[in-house]
């Protein structure tokens, strides 16, 4: 907003583009210079929200506007998955729309997976332009996921179609009821709720103005979970609430399949032992991930270990018993779903299932005649009516119509981008009561060394001084990075146990204490295998999800909020809190890998 | 004679090398060059992170460290037994798993710590240059393979004599003669934001003069109104700051034993004086 400001009243943005290339700009001014509600929003007004100094900002204002600028991000990071996530996220295309977003070298670059305007528009990302767009087939498509691919990539031009309607089995229905996931906590703790968008990133565009209830008409609670990704604990907002509804008299059952005994598994009734990769024959798609997409035959390395199963034998297990195999499989084999897989992906031009088996991978070439592409949104650039945008006016929207329609009187998500200071959703910024008492704004990213939940267990990268922190009990912490003058103040040194806390709940870490942090700021990576000392309210693991923020983005926008949340740290005595949980604290724990299955069965295993 | 070049500036902290030896050397024997490296505790390449400056103005740099495969190596002086440790033609040294008594005299004798103990097996251990894979054709160990900015580089010594000419060694290892080469080793930095507390705006363009009894360093202040010296020698320095309608401001004993984040400086105008 204040470099916004800047531009304004320096006059330093491209005014003939904002004329021809976007809609409501005035009224975004209005907001800006203060004339909406009588606050300017002057570097100095930002610097108290951010703590970064006023003429810093203005340099920075200048700079920008000074210069060709582009912004890259790599996957966006905390920046949208933080309370009102959806004000930083337009305003940043607003403030590249007002110093000409599409001329060369104005632009937003994102380095993996979708980027700006349109859905997977390979146009805009920096990856090579492959000659076909391999999509991964995966069965039971909704038919919103359908549209919305359709809507993006398969009706570019040039792009295979793939057969996928014809082969969802069964044919695509929207199912009759479903929750987001960032809801499950509210939907099974107090129902009913009810939200916009079928939570599908990225999901089509007119499916934002579509609400949802749950429980739906005609349908019950939910009574039992079966899951294959057992890791809402380590990566979704305030998963201490998920816990608390996991273990609510309301789930009767819970099916867990995985390959390792973690995270929500210890709260599942049955675990069904899955293969890794490395047991099973499969396809690995790496695709939009920055670089050439590359397909690969994963072969099976060592036959499954123990009673370990793929998920799919798993389920089929299960179907027979129920009578319903012939139903799930359709009567096909793995195999030869696996071919009918590959060959659906939009591959015929380049290459059929008997090569690809052969050669064992496959690199997408570029398209030979990429050069003819348009760079990013140059077409707009150059002719915006012949090239509009999918929003209501085809243009850039500084006041949008959409959202004016849908959503006329919410506060948290206004047509014009806006600051919000807290709303009914969130109240979590330094100017916050709340404040006092957790006076630092914790920040969590994706880890660097995991991905996501998994691979926290790595011997290797756990020696790594910003992968685990050695306490002195030898228990392997997750990094609390933290400011020396913060760390000071609070009696902590580099290496202590220290406990982030906040209403939700108390998760430990060890003191990472660094200048590569501000003051302020403290900084946990995301995916710590959960170590509950008391399960729902204290972990020693780290998972640091467990005291995020309990709603969503803002009212009307169902996005997690996983960051940027107020918290207290407090150097911790481990000693007296062993004292205080011995059985938490006797858990098996291999010095090199962390915790694993022996921490949680009793007795002998049986190897 | 085989050397590593290892070029900091290249080192973009990824630790492959480190994983890569591991992926090599633990649960693998390779007797005799090398018993199997334990799972955890041991770096027969260790990558070490630096932090430098303080908030904002940091800097931080990774520094690959191994056996440094000394010309005048203290290990094999001070080992007791004829031909545990041993010098091999084309220079890398290496401890022979079944001569070792695990007597330790070695391990204290290395000036950077690059000898591990291994209680199990009762042994010293250390970095191989993966020397069974050199002696079945590999032209690198697995540290260097594994390096994707090739800040490690592996070869003989005549042939990256260029490199080595502009290279450096770890001090501590110096008077053994190391094999081992480091190129862009950073020094210290003096940095700060020059501004104009009346209003309250960074100062661009501001000459900057860092004086050294035999130095003089000039650098102009950037949009942000920051200027960086980088690569100075520990010393004591004075700083002079000019720009135009400000009164000159001149700081002194500015010592470089750790990196300097001056702050923000501010200039007072010429006509307030």
């Amino acid at each position: 907003m204040a470099i916004a400001y800047v531009w304004i009243t320096e006059g330093s943005y491209d005014k003939s583009y904002v004329a021809t290339h976007t809609f409501g700009f005035e009224k975004f001014e209005l907001y800006v210079l203060g004339k909406e509600d009588g606050v300017p929003k002057t570097p100095e007004w930002a610097s108290e929200k951010t703590g970064i100094q006023a003429m810093t900002i203005k340099a920075l204002a200048r700079e920008w506007a000074s210069k060709r600028t582009s912004i890259v991000h790599g996957n966006r990071g905390p920046g949208i998955r933080s309370a009102y996530s959806t004000e930083t996220g337009r305003l940043e295309v607003l403030l590249l729309a007002m110093q000409g977003l599409g001329k060369p070298g104005v632009h937003q670059v994102k380095m993996i997976e979708w980027g700006l305007s349109d859905l997977w528009y390979p146009k805009l990302s920096p990856m090579p332009v492959g000659v076909v767009h391999p999509q991964n087939l995966r069965l039971n498509y909704t038919i919103t996921e359908i549209k919305t691919k359709r809507a993006s990539a398969f009706d570019q031009e040039g792009v295979a179609r793939s057969e996928l309607e014809k082969l969802t089995t069964p044919a695509p229905v929207n199912p009759t009821q479903f929750i987001p996931k960032d809801l499950i906590h509210e939907a099974i703790l107090n129902p009913p709720i009810s939200w916009y968008g079928n939570s599908t990133f990225p999901g089509a565009l007119e499916d934002q103005f579509v609400k949802y209830t749950y429980p739906a008409k005609g349908c019950s609670e939910v009574h039992m979970i079966w899951t294959d990704s057992p890791c809402w604990i380590t990566c979704w907002n305030d998963s201490n609430s998920y816990i608390k509804g996991l273990r609510s008299p309301k789930i009767e059952f819970i099916l867990a399949q995985h390959p390792w005994f973690e995270n929500d598994c210890l709260l599942a009734d049955v675990i069904l032992p899955i293969n890794t990769k490395f047991e099973e024959e499969d396809i690995t798609a790496d695709l939009e991930s920055g670089q050439y997409s590359i397909l690969l035959r994963g072969r099976k390395c060592i036959e499954p270990l123990g009673e370990s199963k793929s998920d799919y034998e798993a389920v089929c297990m299960i179907a027979e018993k129920l009578g319903l195999l012939e139903k799930y499989t359709g009567g096909k084999s793995a195999e030869e779903w696996m071919r009918i897989g590959f060959e659906n992906m939009g591959l015929k031009e380049v290459i059929n299932f008997e090569e690809f088996n052969k050669k064992e991978y496959f690199i997408i070439p570029t398209d030979p005649e990429w050069k003819k592409l348009p760079p990013g949104m140059k077409e707009f650039y150059d002719e915006p009516e012949k090239h509009p945008l999918k929003t209501p006016s085809g243009k850039i929207e500084f006041f949008s119509q959409n959202l004016a329609k849908h959503f006329p009187d919410d506060k948290e998500r206004p047509p014009v981008a806006h600051w919000i200071e807290k709303g009914e959703s969130h109240d979590d910024r330094i100017s916050s009561e709340r404040a006092k008492k957790y006076p630092l704004l914790l920040m969590s990213n994706h880890g660097r060394w995991r991905v996501h939940a998994q691979c926290d267990d790595i011997s290797w990268t756990r020696e790594a001084p910003t992968c685990k922190v050695k306490g002195p009990d030898g228990y392997k912490y997750e990094p609390l990075w933290i400011n020396p003058m913060d760390a000071a103040k609070r009696g902590i040194k580099n290496g202590d146990v220290v406990k982030i806390y906040n209403e939700r709940g108390t998760v430990l870490g060890g003191a990472y204490v660094t200048e590569r942090i501000m003051s302020g700021v403290v900084y946990m990576d995301h995916g710590a295998r959960y170590d509950p000392i008391v399960p729902g309210e204290l972990d020693r693991g780290g998972a640091i999800n467990t005291i995020s923020p309990h709603n969503t983005t803002s009212k009307n926008a169902t996005g997690m909020v996983v960051s940027s949340f107020l918290v207290e740290v407090e150097w911790v005595n481990i000693e007296e809190l062993r004292k205080k949980y011995p059985d938490a604290f006797r858990r098996h724990y291999d010095a090199g890998a962390g915790l694993h299955l022996d921490a949680w069965v009793e007795g002998d295993i049986d190897r | 004679m085989k050397v590593f070049v290892i070029d900091i500036a290249r080192c973009n902290g990824c630790y492959c090398c480190q994983i890569a030896c591991k992926d090599e050397h633990v649960t693998n024997d390779w007797t005799p060059y090398a018993k199997p490296q334990p799972d955890t505790g041991q770096f027969w390449l260790k990558l070490n992170e630096y932090v430098r400056g303080k908030f904002p103005k940091v800097k931080m740099h990774y520094l690959p460290v191994l056996c440094m495969h000394c010309k005048d190596a203290p290990c094999i002086l001070a080992c007791p037994i004829e031909g545990a440790i041993y010098r091999r033609e084309d220079g890398l040294i290496i401890i022979n798993p079944e001569k070792c008594n695990g007597c330790k005299s070695c391990i204290d004798t290395c000036p950077l710590g690059a000898i591990y103990f291994n209680e199990d097996l009762n042994l010293a251990q250390k970095c191989t240059g993966c020397a069974h894979l050199l002696d079945r054709g590999w032209k690198e160990p697995r540290c260097v393979d594994a390096c994707p900015t090739q800040a490690l580089k592996f070869g003989e010594e005549s042939e990256l004599k260029d490199l080595i000419a502009k290279s450096e060694v770890m001090k501590p290892a110096l008077s053994a003669r190391p094999s081992v080469y480091y190129l862009n080793l950073p020094k210290k930095f003096v940095a700060g934001t020059v501004f104009n507390p009346v209003d309250k705006e960074v100062i661009i363009g501001a000459i900057c003069t860092l004086l050294s009894n035999d130095k003089k360093m000039t650098a102009t202040t950037d949009g942000f109104g920051d200027f960086w010296f980088n690569d100075l020698e520990v010393g004591t320095y004075s700083l002079k700051i000019e720009a135009k309608g400000f009164t000159p401001k001149t700081i002194t004993n500015i010592h470089t034993e750790k990196d300097v984040n001056l702050g923000h400086i501010p200039l007072s105008k010429n006509d307030e004086v």
